[in-house]
């Protein structure tokens, strides 16, 4: 029963999201339609690295505990994450090509989200190479704690270390309110609302699959 | 024994194995001077800006440390020392040992590897003092960012590529940073312009080594 008003919820509240960010106009006059990707391709972003938030809380969970559950969900979240920040990635690059002339300008945010892929991918390359159950949640949690530490330098210091396209303050900040209408800034939230919660679903429904399989595992 | 005495003596032990195996900081630094050369031989003769001598200065460093940097944990699981290194000292003057040694090798490294850049790519009109030290914060971090991949990666399967994988997307931001610092500095720019790298440069030495230390002693036991 819970699953389903879940389903149902996220069904309408996605598709609700969808349909307004197409008839509304489009948030951004300057640069027209394609603005729209607004309403995506930030709620991707926000998701990748919330998901990578919650792969480096449950790594410091696991090293205290012990507990392959702990290293399960990790690795979940992980994986949902990874998700979410190609199709960041690749809904930027899209934009970029629009807004600033090419698929790719090496953007310290372009970098970042870059980054942000090769960590995930170093992080499934680890856990690929070690095959001893506690070595590899061990070694793999010791990472993603090591490399969520780098990620407030890629989001905060690399942009002011070098120049950037990229626009920081259109959903926070002081100027935010010229920058968005009050309507743009409802469909936003909404989406990012559901982008979370899509977020959370995914991860509630894989963790009963893992969490399951591993009490299989442990009653053979 | 104490913290502090145990970490010497784990330094000393490094120091003494590598000069018994001189081979192995030959063929480091026989690597590095193919670096060099491949890429000053392939720029050729001519003034490069500070952007790309910058770059290529790093890339050079970057992936002729690795060679090296590879080996500190490798070589105990080669000989079959590690076992012993684990019953003998506490899990951090482990770790800051090696983390000095890896930190003397990089520098004995930089001793042969920037006078030849310097001369190959012509470089000239340069800070020398603020190159020094962005060089000096950079290698700190260079070593801050891979001690613990190194260690991981001693224990894993696939050691050889694996290690560059690991160690990159964490010495990222610390190449970015690097990268900028000697920019202003080969462009002669003084400290003005160096301010913000070498605080970033700070920080994440700071952040790393002591995250690292930390997160080592949770590997080195498994």
């Amino acid at each position: 029963m819970y699953i389903k008003t879940m389903r149902w919820l996220l069904f309408f509240w996605m598709g609700a999201v969808i349909v307004f960010a197409f008839v509304e106009p489009a948030p951004q006059q300057q640069i027209g339609e394609t603005s729209r990707i607004f309403y995506f391709h930030v709620p991707c972003a926000w998701v990748c690295v919330l998901a990578f938030f919650m792969t480096a809380l449950f790594s410091v969970r696991y090293l205290s505990k012990k507990d392959p559950a702990l290293d399960a969900k990790a690795a979940l979240s992980a994986q949902l994450g990874l998700i979410f920040c190609i199709l960041a990635t690749l809904s930027g690059s899209i934009w970029a090509r629009f807004a600033w002339g090419a698929f790719w300008n090496w953007d310290p945010r372009q970098t970042s989200i870059f980054l942000q892929l090769l960590i995930y991918f170093a992080y499934f390359s680890l856990r690929g190479s070690v095959s001893e159950t506690e070595k590899r949640a061990t070694f793999s949690a010791a990472y993603a704690v090591l490399a969520f530490l780098t990620v407030p330098f890629l989001i905060f210091v690399v942009p002011r270390v070098t120049p950037s396209l990229h626009p920081s303050d259109t959903v926070i900040g002081k100027e935010a309110e010229f920058n968005l209408g009050p309507v743009v800034r409802w469909i936003f939230f909404a989406s990012l609302a559901g982008f979370t919660f899509l977020y959370y679903r995914l991860y509630r429904l894989g963790a009963r699959i893992t969490v399951a399989g591993l009490g299989e595992r442990s009653e053979r | 024994m104490s913290w502090a005495a145990e970490t010497q003596s784990i330094l000393k032990k490094e120091l003494r194995s590598e000069l018994r195996r001189r081979w192995g900081s030959a063929l480091l630094l026989l690597f590095g001077l193919v670096t060099v050369f491949v890429v000053s031989f392939s720029l050729g003769v001519g003034s490069l800006t500070p952007g790309i001598l910058s770059a290529f200065f790093w890339v050079t460093l970057f992936f002729a440390s690795t060679a090296g940097l590879s080996r500190s944990f490798l070589k105990e699981e080669e000989t079959k020392t590690i076992l012993a290194l684990r019953l003998l000292a506490s899990p951090s003057s482990v770790f800051w040992g090696k983390f000095l040694f890896n930190l003397l090798l990089l520098f004995f490294l930089e001793l042969v590897l920037v006078p030849l850049f310097f001369l190959w790519l012509n470089v000239s009109g340069i800070n020398l003092p603020s190159f020094l030290l962005i060089l000096v914060l950079g290698t700190l971090g260079l070593v801050a960012g891979t001690t613990l991949s190194a260690a991981m990666v001693a224990k894993a399967e696939s050691k050889g590529v694996l290690f560059v994988i690991l160690a990159f997307p964490i010495l990222a931001p610390l190449l970015i940073f690097a990268m900028a610092g000697t920019k202003a500095a080969f462009a002669g720019f003084g400290w003005e312009e160096m301010a913000n790298p070498v605080k970033a440069l700070i920080s994440y030495a700071a952040v790393m080594g002591a995250g690292s230390s930390i997160l080592f002693d949770f590997i080195w036991e498994v």
